[in-house]
């Protein structure tokens, strides 16, 4: 993969992942 | 009128239920698609901002409207957008801004479920055929299969009426133990087959020449190709974010009524935008796309929404363990279509349960007769025209999938920017773990998504005069006179469908707040 594709890529799936790892252990601790 | 309303049971399942709502065919089917055509890696970067200004936003403002009209015992949009526009616009003006919305709410549960259902019962279909090597014969091209599988009763009307009969059993058993029961078996299997799927793809190297491969196909997605990114792209990307978030339908704040008043709005929200933006970039972009480019190269892109029912099945007939894969593939579009059907279909038998006191089960029952009413002139069309061009589906794909759900997003966000009484704000972090900041509120709810969803909108609708669906024979079937009834008869239907939404809310309104109307103040406060 080209250097410009593979950053695109990981700056999303990165994002993504982040942002969903992130907010479903906090909605998930702190459910009542 | 105080109501006994329902409420979801556990908060995995809701999260599940409210993913599962969002995450439709679109994340699997028209992302990847659009994403190749509009420039790749290029196109990530008006859909990441039509996320953060448009999505986010208003999704953030769907649930707080849910949450809201769940308080007053209401779980459709009518009288959601009622209650939050009644103070400033007054009670008789507010029923008629909320019948408008409403009635288009109605059109689009209506109506985009009479195709999306059939969409659904293909999807069911093609697994049940890619298992038992339905379409393996490679003298018949799987365009040409596609084509006799739409005209053929025996296939269509199978799938399409235990789709429908499992949406409406699911709906009857009630929220917890429908939908939600549903949303937690099918999300995670879901999310399951696409890994599988994934690493399947990724791993089959180039199986047909040196330069056609997996890799080189995810290379060809991200690579940003600036040339190929054009207004018309941008417009796709904001269509694809009401799309894949369901915005705009009315079935986030439906799922929302369901919520206590305590609930958390902002982080759930985020949840659900971050499970379907996994299921669609990641999931989504990883499997048809790669596939695709390494058994047929760039040229298998082409084919655009075909790429799901020709390109693919094509691969799965000639590869290793393609049955397996086929059926994989197949039931992750199943489960994608059936848990945001199932919130179409729901909305409708809440209409039924608070507007006429129904009880669900004849509500759902009426809703299943309703449904396969208006979903078949999609399946005669091909039958009896012995065409495969889908001219009424397109048709009400063009208005009520698409061009509608942008008015009404633009409605919301006018709404909840200009008219509550209050800063949408206090409600929206009310209960909420991670809090909205107030430019949330003075600088994007007000000013910054109308505007972007205005643009949005005029420039959709010089696409629209341009392509031709402005006009009395639409371009698209310009060639096809055999067509023109359907679409005529698409329009009608849309028509009908329309004054009885209309109608039907405005009634439901007056029977409610009649009092609040006749004195034009507001008398009652939740």
């Amino acid at each position: 993969m080209s250097g410009q594709a593979l950053f695109f890529m990981l700056i999303m799936w990165g994002s993504i992942l982040v942002l969903s790892i992130t907010s479903l252990s906090t909605v998930l601790k702190n459910s009542k | 009128m105080e109501q006994e309303r329902e409420n979801w049971g556990s908060k995995i399942g809701f999260i599940l239920a409210m993913a599962g709502n969002s995450v439709g065919l679109g994340n699997f089917w028209r992302f990847p698609y659009q994403a190749a055509k509009y420039g790749g890696g290029a196109f990530m970067i008006p859909y990441v901002m039509a996320l953060i200004l448009i999505g986010i936003p208003l999704m953030l403002v769907e649930w707080m409207m849910g949450r809201v009209g769940g308080r007053y015992g209401h779980g459709t949009v009518g009288f959601m957008i009622y209650i939050q526009s009644r103070d400033k616009l007054k009670p008789r003006r507010a029923i008629i801004l909320g019948s408008i919305c409403g009635m288009i709410v109605i059109g689009v549960t209506v109506l985009v479920n009479s195709y999306y259902n059939h969409l659904i019962g293909w999807t069911l279909g093609y697994a049940f055929l890619s298992a038992t090597g339905g379409y393996s014969d490679t003298t018949v091209t799987t365009a040409q299969f596609f084509a006799n599988y739409v005209q053929n009763p025996l296939y269509v009307f199978p799938f399409w009426i235990i789709t429908v009969t499992i949406l409406g059993l699911a709906v009857t058993r009630g929220i917890e133990k429908g939908i939600e029961s549903w949303a937690k078996v099918m999300m995670p299997a879901l999310y399951i087959f696409g890994f599988i799927l994934i690493y399947k793809t990724l791993t089959i190297g180039a199986p047909v020449r040196p330069d056609w491969s997996a890799i080189k196909g995810l290379d060809y997605l991200w690579t940003p190709r600036w040339g190929d990114l054009s207004f018309k792209g941008t417009l796709a990307a904001a269509g694809q974010i009401f799309f894949t978030l369901s915005l705009g339908i009315g079935i986030i704040q439906n799922y929302a009524s369901y919520l206590k008043q305590d609930d958390d709005i902002v982080t759930s929200a985020m949840t659900t935008i971050s499970l379907n933006e996994f299921a669609e970039v990641i999931l989504g972009g990883s499997i048809a796309i790669p596939i695709t480019y390494a058994f047929m190269g760039v040229e298998g892109l082409s084919s655009g929404v075909g790429l799901s029912f020709i390109s693919l099945p094509n691969i799965f007939r000639v590869m290793d363990g393609g049955r397996a894969l086929g059926t994989l593939w197949f039931m992750i579009l199943f489960f994608a279509g059936f848990t945001s059907a199932i919130a179409m279909y729901n909305y409708l038998v809440t209409i039924l349960e608070e507007g006429m006191g129904m009880a669900k089960k004849k509500a759902s029952f009426l809703v299943f007769i309703g449904y396969i009413i208006v979903g078949l002139p999609v399946a005669l069309e091909p039958i009896l025209t012995k065409t495969a061009e889908l001219a009424y589906f397109t048709e009400l794909d063009n208005w009520v999938g698409t061009y509608l759900l942008v008015v009404m997003g633009l409605i919301e966000i006018i709404v909840a920017g200009w008219l509550m009484k209050e800063n949408p704000l206090i409600d929206i972090n009310h209960g909420s773990f991670w809090k909205a900041p107030k430019w949330m509120y003075t600088v994007m709810i007000k000013f910054v998504t109308p505007l972007v969803i205005i643009v949005i909108l005029i420039g959709s609708t010089v696409a629209y005069i341009n392509e031709g669906y402005f006009k009395a024979i639409p371009d698209f079937i310009a060639k096809t006179p055999v067509l023109i009834p359907w679409v005529n008869a698409a329009r009608i239907v849309i028509l009908v469908v329309f004054i009885i939404g209309f109608i039907g809310t405005y009634r439901s309104l007056k029977a409610i707040y009649g009092e609040e109307i006749v004195q034009n103040k507001v008398l009652i406060r939740k």
